[in-house]
């Protein structure tokens, strides 16, 4: 699955479609209150067979400008997801289990060659005991370095699945209502 | 302690050592492949993700895998040599 989130794009999108509900809210007040003033001429059942093609439009406007603030909803809701609305963001996750399994063999090594020291004897006065104990310090510290960097990636990786489904569900939603409507 | 039984506490450690040197460059291949494939998984304004908690523990196995293949391993080795001529 991949999905790409231009948040720049998006938000300027954002600030068009909210100038634009804006319009068409000025507009159609306008265009009302001028028709209600040619309501003042009309009498009897054309009067009231006019009201009636008003009142169907303004509900007709009603229902567009609700699917509108969907939209605007949606895209405020996507910017949100992401942190920072400034970023374009790519994620695709064919080889997550790749990276993971990568991760996962390379701890199991850095295991393995602090357990061959650990078992080690050492022969009495070894001049180099102690270079091999700090090397294998070292290598128990790279393990732990290297256990939160998995976990960096795992919360990283999940937080982006996780905005990623949000988005396809809210976008499928959406689609459902303004299908529906 | 006898001879042999040093002789084979060095052989060993030489041993464990190369084994340990071939890890590490399996553990670093294995880095290696993630940062690859990182830089197609999460791509931000136009850049592959870099990581440099990554780069830093490959750096460090880098100096490792160098430490003991090139000053640990020979030393012992030249101990072990200088031990047998000593004994011989």
């Amino acid at each position: 699955m991949k999905l790409e989130i231009n948040t720049t794009i998006l938000n300027k999108e954002l600030i068009s479609l909210e100038e634009n509900i804006n319009k068409f809210i000025d507009s159609n007040n306008d265009i009302y209150n001028e028709l209600s003033k040619i309501n003042d001429y009309w009498q009897g059942m054309d009067a009231e067979y006019f009201i009636n093609i008003i009142n169907k439009d303004k509900n007709n406007c009603i229902l567009v400008l609700d699917n509108l603030y969907k939209i605007s909803n949606l895209y405020k809701e996507i910017n949100y997801l992401y942190d920072n609305i400034d970023k374009k963001i790519i994620y695709d996750n064919t080889y997550n289990n790749t990276i993971m399994n990568n991760i996962n063999n390379s701890i199991e090594n850095l295991n393995k060659t602090n357990n061959n020291i650990d078992n080690i004897v050492l022969p009495y006065n070894f001049n180099y005991k102690n270079m091999i104990i700090n090397t294998n310090n070292i290598i128990k510290n790279i393990k732990e370095d290297l256990i939160k960097y998995q976990d960096s990636i795992n919360n990283m990786i999940s937080k982006l699945e996780e905005n990623e489904s949000e988005i396809l569900k809210k976008i499928s939603n959406i689609n459902m209502n303004i299908t529906n409507e | 302690m006898e001879l042999e039984e040093i002789k084979y506490q060095y052989e060993r450690i030489v041993y464990i050592l190369e084994n340990n040197i071939k890890l590490l460059n399996n553990t670093y291949n294995y880095l290696n492949n993630v940062k690859r494939f990182m830089n197609s998984t999460i791509i931000i304004n136009d850049k592959a993700y870099s990581s440099l908690e990554l780069n830093n523990i490959i750096d460090n196995i880098i100096n490792n895998i160098n430490i003991i293949n090139n000053i640990i391993l020979p030393n012992i080795k030249n101990e072990y040599n200088s031990l047998l001529e000593g004994k011989n």
